[in-house]
Order: structure tokens, then sequence, then C-alpha cells
């Protein structure tokens, strides 16, 4: 664990060590040409930044799949790129923003030749979430669009929690590939958390994510399951466990839901779209108990 | 059996070709930076992106293609002569698995994400490791038992990995795993190249230590021994030589099949079935075609790249079956 814990640690100083520089920097100018080159850093920079500073953003934001919420029609205008360092240097680009666990190589020799790389880490809950959206808000020379939208995130997720109804969290069966599920202290769940429920691993007990065997899912009884995942089509293995003839037993006459996969990939304010869907899911059920209770 | 062109000519040829494949390595790009783009920037006051592109992205990744694949060529030819068995490749005597799993480990504990050069080192170490171990288990035996070592070495390895992937908690970190144990040059430094060249160099001058007792070898062990060859120093040098400079570009670009295999089997009939003289040509095959397949890599499918080792396991292994096919008929006509 905490061989684990010491180059996190390091990493994140460095992160931090190479930000202070810049940040001082662009007190006075603001980078121009800013290239983002993850799924994630796009969404924030679409936020903050006006379309004409982004020189390119990842391909993945350009398919309507992945375009995060309300922000297809500023994604359509901008240029693709595929992380490669060939592209970001034809871009001419003043700030390049990357994750931290993508396109490493191409960030590792973009900061080698000199140029301004800031990696982003996966968010791991929500002040992750208000952590990168203000360093992001930092580098790119717009600290007050940062706190801005911080505040609306925030307002409107008291707004839709305001909307639960009270009582325990029921169970919201998240099964996804190859049972692969979302325990306590992960984003998903503080997602499925914020929208009035408890995900299936955390009912289980377990934390971080994992392989879960199918056995030991049948024992749960959910109020929800999730309606399979985007990655039926194309067609993956890892969703055949959703066939399964005993999950299916298990899961029959349980009110489905839909999450679009870009309303969870990322820790960015597209996690609202989620939130909401879970919200509605959760009055449903409640409305749905009522009725059933007097008898 | 009597080569169909002199050796002299056949080194030529393959120098001539890859140089060529140097060149064009130099200039070919995926569509936004291709050839005519990298040339309009140059006539059109733009000259410093293009050069940077060129040097600081293009040179250390034609570099390290042309390097692993030359290690490649002449590691597997090296070990086809000295095992006498024309399916052994470098991979067999468990040098590309332990080297992968020096990196998986650098993935998994995030010191590849502190330091970006910890995944190369840490690679190394795992070839060298590789190398002590290999020295422990077969230092004296025979040729059987050397390969019976590698592979019992690529199997725990392979499984070691395995589980690294099984108990990452972190998907974002597995899925980085898999994406590099596929094997790629693409945006790799100057530092990359650096780091691996002197062991690769190191390894290619004890490889060549080798050729002589090589062909002494064809004749068999006990022949050898009585022609004065010492057969333990060999092995030793085969060992070495094969580990570090496959191991070494293996740290830097991940798994990449093939290659070892292939070019020894393409270039034996034209070096006049002669194991030392099939070195060199294998060296120089091995760069030609690692750098032909980096080059397909980048032209192939606009938008994201194949991954190099991909690609050659691709194109390679269905070329194997046919020649496999083609020796077998002429055989048996």
């Amino acid at each position: 664990m905490i061989g684990r814990l010491i180059p996190r640690i390091v990493a994140t100083l460095l992160v931090w060590g190479m930000m202070l520089p810049v940040a001082a920097a662009d007190a006075t100018k603001r980078p121009q040409r800013i290239v983002s080159m993850n799924l994630c850093t796009d969404e924030l920079l679409m936020r903050l930044v006006e379309p004409e500073r982004i020189a390119s953003i990842s391909y993945l934001s350009l398919q309507p799949l992945n375009a995060p919420l309300g922000l297809d029609h500023i994604a359509r205008k901008l240029k693709g790129n595929n992380g490669l360092a060939e592209e970001v240097l034809m871009a001419k680009p003043d700030l390049i923003v990357a994750g931290s666990f993508t396109t490493t190589a191409a960030s590792a020799l973009l900061r080698r030749i000199g140029y301004t790389v800031v990696t982003f880490e996966p968010e791991n809950n929500f002040d992750d979430l208000r952590a990168n959206i203000r360093k992001m808000g930092e580098i790119t020379g717009e600290p007050a669009r940062a706190e801005q939208l911080i505040a609306e995130f925030d307002k409107r997720l008291a707004e839709l929690q305001a909307q639960l109804p009270p009582g325990d969290k029921p169970v919201f069966a998240d099964i996804g590939v190859n049972n692969y599920l979302a325990g306590k202290d992960t984003f998903y769940a503080y997602v499925v958390n914020a929208g009035g429920w408890r995900t299936l691993a955390e009912t289980l007990g377990y934390s971080g994510f994992h392989n879960i065997p199918l056995e030991e899912l049948l024992d749960t009884r959910p109020a929800l399951v999730s309606n399979a995942t985007p990655w039926a089509n194309p067609p993956s293995m890892a969703t055949e466990n959703l066939k399964h003839p005993a999950l299916r037993t298990m899961l029959a006459g349980i009110p489905q839901i839909l999450i679009p996969e870009r309303y969870t990939t990322c820790g960015t304010p597209s996690v609202l779209g989620a939130v909401e869907l879970l919200v509605e899911a959760r009055k449903a059920q409640a409305r749905e108990q009522a009725k059933g209770a007097p008898k | 059996m009597k080569p169909p062109l002199p050796y002299p000519v056949l080194l030529l040829a393959l120098t001539v070709l890859l140089a060529a494949l140097l060149f064009l390595s130099m200039i070919v790009g995926p569509a936004t930076a291709g050839t005519f783009e990298l040339i309009g920037m140059m006539s059109g006051g733009e000259a410093d992106t293009a050069w940077m592109i060129i040097r600081e992205v293009r040179l250390p990744r034609t570099l390290l293609a042309a390097t692993m694949g030359i290690s490649l060529g002449v590691a597997g030819a090296t070990l086809q002569g000295f095992m006498r068995n024309p399916l052994v490749d470098p991979g067999v005597i468990g040098v590309t698995s332990s080297a992968s799993l020096g990196a998986v480990l650098a993935f998994y504990t995030g010191f590849s994400l502190a330091f970006p050069l910890a995944l190369p080192l840490m690679g190394i170490a795992g070839a060298l490791l590789c190398v002590v171990l290999l020295q422990g288990l077969a230092g004296r035996g025979g040729v059987l038992t050397l390969i019976l070592a590698g592979v019992a070495i690529s199997a725990v390895c392979a499984a070691l990995m395995s589980l690294t992937l099984n108990l990452s908690p972190n998907p974002y970190a597995s899925a980085e795993i898999m994406f590099w144990l596929m094997g790629s040059v693409t945006d790799r430094s100057m530092d990359h190249f650096l780091l691996a060249a002197p062991f690769m160099a190191a390894g290619w001058v004890m490889l060549a230590a080798s050729a002589r007792s090589l062909d002494a070898l064809s004749l068999g062990e006990e022949s050898a021994s009585s022609l004065g060859v010492n057969l333990n120093r060999t092995r030793t040098l085969v060992i070495t030589g094969t580990a570090i400079s496959v191991g070494a570009g293996t740290a830097v670009t991940g798994g990449l099949g093939f290659i070892g295999l292939v070019v020894p089997h393409l270039l034996r009939p034209l070096v006049g079935h002669t194991p030392s003289r099939l070195l060199l040509a294998s060296a120089l095959g091995g760069g030609s075609l690692l750098l032909a397949a980096d080059i397909l890599v980048r032209v192939l499918i606009v938008g994201t790249e194949l991954k190099l080792g991909v690609v050659t396991a691709i194109i390679g292994a269905p070329f194997f079956l046919w020649l496999i096919l083609k020796a077998r008929t002429e055989l048996e006509s």
C-alpha cells in the first residue's frame, strides 16, 4: 500500500511543481493555442476557454457517443487529434493538457522538447472534480470562470439532490463489462450515491473496482438495473455475462435505466447527466413503493 | 550449397535497402504531418516546426525501430545457429517476457508515472535478471536445458504479468499496460534510444564474437569441441548477447514478435547456409523489416495508429507459414 502511495505522492508533487511557474506566467499572458489529448481534459477545456483558443481536442470528443453533456455544438467546430506527438507539434500549441494514464509516451516526449504539458489525474470523487476544474482554470488563465463553473456544478447538484425522497438508498445493479463493478470510493459509486442509490459492489462491501463472481451477485436484491451498456454494440465478450440465465432471472421485472457512457466516463460536470437520470429513477421508485405500501 | 548472389553483393543490397527505409521513415507520417505537409512547411516559413518533428519525433522512432530490428535479426540468427534449430526466436529464452514483466511492474507500482524512464530501466533490469537465471539454470547444460529453462522463465513471467493485471485496482493502469505490451515505437524520445543503445551495441558485439563458433557448431557439438570451440564461452556469449540487446530494446518498445524468427529464415538460402554469414545479413534485414513495418503502421490506418507489434505478427505469421509450405514442397519434390 505504502509502496504504491509514495510514487503517487511524488507524481503529484512533480505535477504541482511544474504547474507553479506556468500559473505565474499566465497571469500576464494567457495561452492562445491549447491542445488537449484526453477526453476528460477536452471537456474541462471546452467549458472554461473560448473555442478560438483551443487548437485541437482528442478525436474521442468528436464522436457523438462521447461528446460531453451539452457541448456537442462546440466539439463539432473544433479540430481533433489522436494523441500523436507529431499532430500536436503541427498545431504549434502554447499549452498541452493530457491525462496521466493516456498518451504517456507523447506527453513525455513533448515535455522533453520543452513544451508545457500539464497532466490531469482521473478524479476519484467530487473534490477531485472541483480540484481539476480549478487546476484547468489556473493554467488557462481562467480562474474566475473555473470558480463559476464549480459554483454552477454545486448548485445543480444540490437542486437535484433536494428532490431525492427520504429513506435508505436502494441498490442499483450497475452490472457492467465482465462483472467489473464499482465499489466504495470509486467515482462511479459517488455519482450513484449522489443520485440516491447504492452500487452493487458497495452493498457487498467492496471498495475500488472488482471483478465480482456471478454467484455473489445473485444474493442481492436490486431495485434498479442498468440497461446493458453501449458496449453491446460493437459486440464484446465482456457483455456476454449479462445474458447469463441466472442473472436474467434475478433481474427480471426490475425497472431498467440507460445511463449513457459519456455521463460517467470522466469526473467532469457531465456527470450531472447521470445524477439527473438516477434521481428521476429514484423518484419513480419511491412512487411505486408508496403505491404498494398501504396494502 | 551455392548462394544465388555473392555475399558482398547481398550485404550491399541489404545496406542500400536499410538506408532507403531510414530515409523514408524520416519523411513519412500520418496525414496531418505527411511528406507533402512537411515539404510545404519547409518552404512556407514554418521550417522550425517541420525540423522539430523530424528531429525530435521521427529520428528517435526511426533509430529505435532500426536498432531493435537489428537486435532481433542478429539475435534470431545467432540463436538459430547455436541451437541448430530454425524454430528458435529470441523470445524462446525468456528475454522478451522478463523485460516486459519489469516494465509492467513499473506501471503497476506507479514508478513510470513519477519518472518516465523508470519504465525502460525496470525492463532492462528484468532482462538482466533473465540472464542470471538462465546462467544459473542452464549454464553448463546442453541446448535442450537452455530451451526448457527459457520456456519456464517465459511461463513464470507471463503468469506474473497476468497476476499484476489481475490485481491492479486501477482500470486506467491496466489498459495502459495492455496497450504497452502490444509493442510500439510511437512517440519514443531520444532519451529512450540513448538508454537502450549501449546495451544493444554491447549485445551485438557479444553475438558477433560467437560467429566463428557457430560455423563449427553446425557440424555438431562434439565435432565443434574437437575443432577447439569452447562451448561454455559460446553459450555465455549467445545468451548474454541476446538478453541484453533484445531485452533492452523490448524494455523501450514492448514485445515485437516474429522479426527474429522470419528474417534469418528469409536470408539463410541467400548466404549459402553459412551461420556466421547469416548474422550480419540478418542484422541488416531485421532493421529493414521493422522499419518497413513501422512506416506501414503510420500510413495504413488514418487516425488511431496500429501497434507495431500487432502488424509484425499479423504480417509475419502468414508469411512464415507460406515459407514453411514452400520449403515442404521443395523437400518433397
